[in-house]
């Protein structure tokens, strides 16, 4: 993501630059008797790692009879011998009678990934006391953008609760064609990641991935899924979590015959111990962190009508909403809390929790599921279809969007999200062989089905 | 473990007024068979483990099976629950029977072959194929039978077998047989323990909290009033905890409790032409589990029943027996998940068996069930059996069977659906007996197709529940060789079975998961003078565990191999020991479930 951000930035740039150098180039004349020195007839150039070469061309505006020695600098975030190499170290010459002198640069092509990195080429001057070094065009910029990339880094996962074996992780690329099935298994030999797999919370280049039939943690690289470490004490059916301020904060069900005990385990990100447990006295689920407060649902598996705003600089709950019953999901958008129930989609105030507008569902064919809030759309699932509604609406949407096809009610839509320009959902299936995926554009066009794991329960994207 | 002791002293008191007598009378092996599995078995195949075999396997109903029979065994880690698939069936699809009487659990219909102690038993017989006309519900794979005899020989015997062995595991049995012409009693104490913590193979762990123990305490009466007069009592308690082992050390700590108790209360008239039994039993079955045993909370299931059976046969002739059975089961249950309910269910059932000539025999017989739970079908079956030669026997049985809904298929807060009607098997078999003076050798085919199959399924409201749509066809066939030879002071036996088996969901085209196709066992027991050896073998085929038979999750098939060396030091005591998985196999019975390597058993037993 961030990479990716990076790359457009100087690409965007490298355009503007190169656009004003050519007003330059048009507004000001060149001096006579000087050097100039380019890349691809530019000051600037991108070019990718495995491009082999690239030749750096010095000019002189005057042939003349003896030979033009120029002396120039490299600087740059490249390493010559590291990530390119030049055979003249400082030095070059135009020989006598000719006009320019081309300096091959050989770029090297590593298997690593790594930022982009620049090499710039001054001209510090010229033997010859009769030419100078033109300021206009005495450096070159050459951006050695990194063709290398993590295994898992273009592309979403999709998380594989398991069954009566532990869970794994999909990894399918952006583009939709390629796909690769457990994936931590792949990278770390015999470990798993537990049973019963719930939810993955990211922080950084890290991703937690929650067991809660196994009480644990599995911290990976979420580019490479390489194993940094585990939260394996502390936590009893632990569900779903988020960071705030360097900790984690992750709901825990524990005992499943009460709600007394589900807690709240504040885990420290540096040792992965859990530090303090915050015993809440409600179901607890999602949470989410909005403006320094955390956001916790009370409501598991259909029951339940509560959202608690907890304080993590005091660890106490400060105030509770009400919801409709049944509540299913919620989200934080635009300053207030969307809260989906069974048969209600409510909106707060995120500030006062003040109840701002409530519109009524009902559908004949269930309850609603699967709150998700894309580009000022509303998202949610009834059975196996998808239904869309503007944010601001005042009315619930009667026509589907979309529906797929599903022999499994218990496992429709397992999972669900909306995510740029695509809807995702995940079918259940059997929970006793591998299931799939459907990836639909926002008319409802089927773009592909993709097979994954054992019981897939959610979508987490890695670009 | 206050029902144990209490129940202890209970016995206590009855057996003092027997123990008068200390005779010994040393009995040649006598195949011990229940007559009504006797009689009404034409055109099938019993397999019978003696007592005597039964003291060479751990006493887990899994083991002795598990190694003998071609029963495949689903094992969730040693120790752990453990269910039968028999002629690729599942887990309540085998009939286990006390003493004739149908103990697979009320509950979800099975038994887990880990809480029966066979130290209590004097033979466990086994018989494939359907049975369900005289043993009800679940009898489609096959049914185990959990024999106690009652013998009216004047004897007074103790036996005490004690076994140690690695992981910390105890076995003791303990057993005493009185008797005279006119009464007689059998007391049986066996306590298995073990602290199941095996290092796992190649990996820095071991098994971590699978420590289990179970006492079982058996207790058989007999009083003869006059030779056609007979009353006997049998009675069982069993109670177990085991703490069920885990996957991962980050996991909860669960355990598991459970308490049964059986009783069965027979009376026995017989005339010169006509045989009349009454049987009362009374059942409990009790469980309780602790999914986080750091806290007390539990879930638990209660079930009590009592059965009243008559049994009454009239034999026309020498050749013809007629056969009528009339039986009314009452069970009330409870448990967390579900409500209070009682089901009462009344079935007939008529037998006739008729042994046309010395070669030829047939049996024929129905049996309808009347309750307002389920629907049930009519079941039938039909035998027949056919000597060619004084070597070569050809059998043919076809049956119809059933499973009935079990409490928590019914009644399972939320989820239990009160519309499902009974599974129903239709059932083909076909069987082969050589027989030469020491050799048999049994093949049999079978077909078994079962309709209306009952499998929770993820359903709509975001639960799981249980819905009559699954149609399997099992087939395959059994081979079941025993050699057995005398010379001098040497003996040698051989036994032998091998399964092929297919178990396909008719609407997938898939092999069910957990089925092997191949599974084979041997054993060879070899004896000069006061020494013997042994040895048993054990091959698991590759199973899926996967719906849609994806082979990347594949068990991998596994060898087992077995070793064991025994001296009697004197006429009353032996000394032995045994090595169990001799090839370190690092195998998995259940996806994730390490099981042990090499491990090591001493025993002794005395007689006297």
């Amino acid at each position: 993501m961030k990479l990716t951000k990076f790359l457009m930035g100087a690409f965007i740039g490298s355009i503007l630059l190169s656009a004003c150098s050519d007003d330059d180039d048009n507004g000001i004349e060149i001096p006579d008797n000087s050097i100039q020195i380019s890349v691809d007839g530019d000051d600037e150039i991108n070019v990718s790692e495995d491009v082999e070469s690239v030749d750096v061309i010095f000019n002189t505006t005057t042939v003349t009879e003896e030979n033009l020695i120029i002396t120039y600098e490299v600087s740059g975030t490249a390493e010559n011998g590291i990530d390119y190499n030049i055979q003249q170290e400082s030095t070059i010459t135009i020989p006598n009678g000719e006009s320019s002198f081309t300096l091959p640069i050989s770029i090297i092509d590593n298997e690593e990934v790594n930022e982009d990195k620049t090499i710039i080429i001054n001209l510090i001057e010229v033997t010859n006391e009769n030419f100078d070094i033109d300021l206009n065009s005495n450096q070159v910029m050459i951006t050695i953008e990194d063709n290398d990339s993590f295994p898992y880094e273009n592309g979403f996962l999709v998380l594989n609760e398991g069954s009566q074996t532990a869970g794994t992780v999909t990894y399918i690329s952006e583009d939709l064609q390629t796909s690769e099935q457990a994936i931590y298994q792949a990278v770390n030999g015999s470990d798993d990641l537990g049973n019963y797999v719930q939810s993955i919370f990211f922080d950084g280049d890290l991703a937690y991935i929650i067991s809660n039939g196994s009480n644990l943690i599995t911290v990976v690289n979420r580019y490479t899924f390489e194993l940094v470490g585990k939260v394996d004490s502390g936590l009893n059916v632990p569900r779903y979590g988020v960071v705030e301020n360097g900790k984690a904060y992750v709901t825990n069900q524990a005992d499943f015959s009460t709600n007394e005990d589900d807690y709240v385990a504040i885990i420290d990100l540096e040792s992965l111990v859990v530090e303090e447990t915050v015993v809440i006295g409600d179901a607890v689920e999602f949470i989410e962190a909005e403006n320094g407060m955390l956001y916790i649902q009370n409501a598991t598996y259909g029951t339940g009508n509560h959202i608690s705003v907890f304080n993590p600089t005091t660890n106490e709950i400060e105030t509770t909403l009400e919801t409709e019953a049944g509540l299913d999901s919620f989200e934080i958008e635009e300053n207030a809390i969307y809260a989906l129930s069974s048969g209600a989609l409510e909106k707060f105030n995120l500030n006062t929790l003040a109840l701002e507008s409530s519109i009524e569902l009902n559908y004949e064919e269930g309850g609603a599921h699967n709150l998700d809030i894309e580009d000022n759309q509303i998202y949610f699932t009834v059975s196996s279809s998808v239904y869309r509604m503007e944010i601001n609406n005042e009315n619930a949407p009667e026509n589907t969007l979309l529906s797929y096809n599903t022999t499994s009610q218990y496992g429709t839509m397992y999972g669900f999200e909306v995510k740029d320009d695509k809807i995702y959902i995940a079918e259940g299936g059997d929970f006793a062989s591998d299931s799939f995926v459907e990836v639909y554009d926002l008319q409802g066009n089927l773009l592909n089905n993709i097979t994954v794991g054992v019981g897939p329960n959610g979508f987490y994207f890695n670009d | 473990m206050k029902h144990f002791i209490s129940y202890i002293l209970f016995l206590g008191v009855l057996n003092s007024a027997f123990s008068q007598t200390d005779s010994i009378t040393v009995l040649e092996e006598v195949l011990v068979i229940p007559t009504k599995l006797k009689e009404f078995s034409t055109g099938q195949t019993l397999t019978s483990l003696q007592d005597s075999l039964l003291l060479q396997n751990k006493p887990s109903l899994i083991s002795a099976l598990n190694f003998n029979t071609p029963i495949y065994f689903k094992e969730n880690g040693l120790g752990m629950v453990a269910s039968p698939s028999f002629r690729g069936t599942n887990a309540s699809q085998t009939a286990v029977l006390w003493n004739g009487i149908n103990i697979d659990s009320r509950f979800n219909g099975q038994t887990d072959f880990n809480t029966i102690n066979t130290g209590s038993y004097d033979a466990i017989n086994i018989r494939g194929g359907g049975g369900s006309v005289i043993y009800g519900t679940g009898a489609i794979g096959g049914t185990v039978h959990l024999t106690n005899e009652v013998d009216f020989k004047k004897q007074f015997k103790n036996r005490i077998y004690l076994s140690y062995g690695s992981f910390n595991t105890y076995d003791a049995r303990y057993q005493l047989t009185a008797a005279d012409k006119n009464w007689s009693t059998k007391i049986s104490f066996s306590r298995n323990q073990s602290d199941n913590d095996f290092e796992y193979i190649d990996a820095d762990r071991k098994n971590l909290n699978g420590a289990f123990y179970n006492n079982s305490l058996n207790a058989v009466f007999g009083y003869q009033f006059h030779e056609n007069n007979t009353l006997k009592f049998y009675s069982e308690v069993f109670e177990s905890e085991r703490h069920f082992s885990l996957i991962r050390p980050s996991e909860n700590r669960t355990k598991y409790e459970d308490v049964s108790l059986k009783n069965l209360l027979e009376w026995e008239v017989s005339g010169k032409k006509i045989t009349s039994i009454a049987r009362f039993a009374y059942l409990k079955e009790e469980y309780k589990y602790f999914p986080n045993i750091e806290t007390q909370s539990f879930t638990f299931g209660e079930a009590n029943t009592v059965i009243g059976k008559y049994d009454f046969s009239y034999q026309f002739s020498k050749k013809i027996k007629l056969n009528a059975i009339l039986s009314h089961e009452y069970t009330d249950g409870e448990g967390s998940s579900i409500p209070e309910n009682e089901r009462n269910i009344s079935s007939g059932a008529l037998l006739l068996k008729h042994l046309v000539n010395e070669k030829w025999a047939y049996e024929i017989a129905a049996r309808k069930e009347l309750t307002n739970d389920y629907e049930s079908p009519l079941l039938f079956s039909f035998g027949t059996g056919y000597s060619f030669t004084n070597f070569y026997k050809l059998k043919l049985n076809v049956s119809k069977n059933f499973r009935i809904p079990t409490y928590n298929d019914l009644y399972w807060a939320t989820g239990g659906n009160p519309d499902l009607a009974a599974e129903e098997a239709m059932q083909y078999e076909l069987g082969n007996e050589f027989q030469f003076s020491n050799f048999k050798m049994t093949l049999t085919g079978y077909y078994n197709d079962i309709q209306q199959m009952i499998n929770w399924v993820p359903g709509s409201s975001g639960y799981w529940t249980p819905r009559n749509i699954d149609e399997v066809a099992t087939y395959g066939t059994e081979f079941l060789l025993n050699y057995k030879k005398q010379f001098g002071s040497h003996l040698f036996a051989v036994n032998g079975t091998y399964a092929y088996t297919v178990s396909e969901n008719k609407i997938t085209k898939k092999q069910l998961i957990y089925v092997p196709y191949h599974k084979a066992t041997g054993s060879i027991y070899y004896a000069f003078q006061d020494l013997f050896i042994e040895t048993q073998a054990l091959y698991n085929g590759e199973v899926f565990t996967r719906s849609d038979n994806n082979p990347r999750y594949n068990l991998d098939a596994y060898w087992l191999w077995n070793a064991g060396l025994g001296y009697h030091i004197s006429k009353n005591f032996t000394l032995g020991g045994k090595v169990r998985n001799l090839l370190n196999s690092d195998y998995q019975n259940v996806e994730d479930r390490r099981m042990p390597g090499t491990n090591y058993t001493i025993y002794l037993t005395l007689n006297f």
